[in-house]
């Protein structure tokens, strides 16, 4: 007999071996074992067919592909889950306005891949630019233009409409345009909204705090708490609408990590070198050249061990 | 006495579930189709047991489509991954088109089975299992201990075959 449920010990058992094996070629002895592990019931050879159909399907996929599909972007899924959860619980005002609005006023989804740039121009002739892994949908009907944020980053500039107030929802909370020019970050723990022309008002998810920001400031916000506005260069804001990253004196890490949105794979900085601070303009469109830059100027090397997995670290 | 057969929820019900999933995909085809998903996966569900009938249909409704909305996006989001990883790797395009759908399969069965892993259970499974790097390696790319690579291993590992089981 074959237990229909997943009989936990043995399947625990089998991913031991797998794990042993994985780390280095079984001994002779081992083998036996494992030999004699497998022939003690149904239920472990079924197992063990599993295993080695799990590692099958493994090697049938070419390295590169792999990695760059498998690997992708959790934030992506994660903030898709969140988002189709999150319309769940729409607010009662605007779920009636989802319910009555004519089935035209969805249109599809604006989605960018890893190192691209993308303008749109809406339906209002407000322009939307979209950076690299960012994705939003867009929804305009007669009371209002809202633009939901699912990943990456946005800047609008927005076209005055009285009758119509923008605005951009995140799972934070949303921020209304009062006729402007703005940027609006998504990272998983926080948004980030910075003004280059006029202002908005930033209403947080789950605690109804408001805070109006105005040009050339920025603040950051999750769904409870506001901070406190801080003073932002509009060209370092919108640098990237440039394909450009300004650095101004900043943790090496950090510039690492803002570097890594813009490629494929993964992109680490060493703990040794993290904190050496660095100040320049580096071009987005090729990061292998802004990393090869960043080794010239600091005593620090780029490894790349695949296109895929490359490490900053020490130059010794 | 027959449980309401699945005409009558159909009937009841459908033009409100395809509003319903409308409003998750954006798109007046996938609505439709996703709503036919939901309702094939009812009638399976009546077929294994004769006697099943929701006592809440929209409820019940509402539950199958959403795992099924869920599932759509993380589909997507493999498609686009996938053309992007294609596109960059002419290598592929050189494949007979039997050997990238087998590929291409294997992929969304990995992509299925990983979903739930926390990510960095699913970054050292992978730099494992797809970069064949041996667990001290991975332990310093993660900055993690020796011991926390192979307990994430096994945690991967158990995942998986449960779900295959």
């Amino acid at each position: 007999m074959q237990a229909a449920t997943p009989p936990a010990k043995i399947i625990a058992e089998a991913a031991d071996w797998l794990v042993k094996l994985k780390d280095k070629p079984l001994t002779a002895s081992e083998k036996s074992q494992l030999k004699q592990w497998c022939a003690q019931s149904a239920d472990h050879q079924r197992a063990w067919q599993a295993a080695q159909q799990l590692n099958q399907s493994f090697e049938q996929v070419p390295e590169k592909l792999g990695l760059s599909v498998l690997s992708r972007k959790q934030a992506q899924r994660r903030n898709l889950i969140k988002a189709i959860s999150a319309l769940l619980v729409i607010p009662t005002g605007s779920w009636l306005v989802y319910q009555h609005s004519p089935i035209s006023s969805w249109t599809a989804d604006y989605q960018t891949a890893t190192g691209e740039l993308r303008e749109v121009m809406l339906a209002d002739g407000s322009q939307l630019i979209l950076n690299t892994r960012s994705a939003v949908n867009v929804w305009f009907d007669e009371n209002q233009r809202l633009i939901e944020l699912l990943e990456g980053e946005i800047q609008i500039t927005t076209v005055s409409d009285l009758a119509r107030p923008l605005s951009v929802r995140t799972e934070h909370g949303q921020i209304w345009a009062l006729g402007t020019i703005f940027t609006v970050r998504l990272d998983s723990d926080y948004s980030q909204v910075a003004v280059q022309q006029d202002a908005v008002e930033i209403h947080t998810a789950a605690t109804d705090k408001v805070q109006r920001i105005t040009a050339g400031q920025q603040s950051r916000f999750s769904e409870v708490e506001i901070e406190p506005a801080r003073i932002s260069q509009p060209t370092t804001a919108t640098a990237w609408t440039r394909q450009q990253l300004i650095v101004d004196n900043q943790p090496l890490a950090e510039v690492i990590a803002e570097l890594s949105r813009y490629r494929k794979g993964w992109l680490r900085c060493d703990p040794a070198v993290a904190q050496l601070r660095l100040s320049g303009v580096f071009q987005l469109t090729d990061t292998n050249i802004a990393l090869s830059n960043i080794a010239h100027t600091l005593p620090v090397k780029v490894v790349y061990r695949s296109a895929y997995w490359v490490t900053v670290t020490n130059n010794k | 006495m027959s449980p309401p057969p699945v005409e009558t929820i159909y009937k009841d019900h459908h033009s409100w579930l395809h509003g319903w999933l409308y409003q998750k995909v954006g798109c007046d085809q996938r609505a439709a189709d996703l709503a036919q998903d939901t309702f094939v996966r009812l009638l399976q569900a009546q077929h294994k047991q004769t006697n099943f009938t929701p006592e809440q249909p929209r409820a019940y409704l509402r539950t199958v489509a959403n795992g099924l909305v869920i599932d759509y996006f993380r589909r997507r989001s493999l498609e686009n991954a996938y053309q992007e990883a294609l596109a960059n790797m002419p290598e592929l395009t050189m494949m007979s088109e039997e050997e990238r759908l087998l590929i291409r399969q294997t992929v969304e069965q990995l992509d299925a089975l990983l979903d739930r892993l926390p990510k960095r259970v699913r970054a050292i499974f992978l730099l494992s299992q797809l970069e064949g790097l041996t667990y001290q390696q991975i332990a310093e790319h993660e900055g993690v201990s020796l011991r926390t690579v192979k307990r994430d291993m096994q945690r991967a590992y158990v995942h998986c075959l449960t779900l295959l089981w």
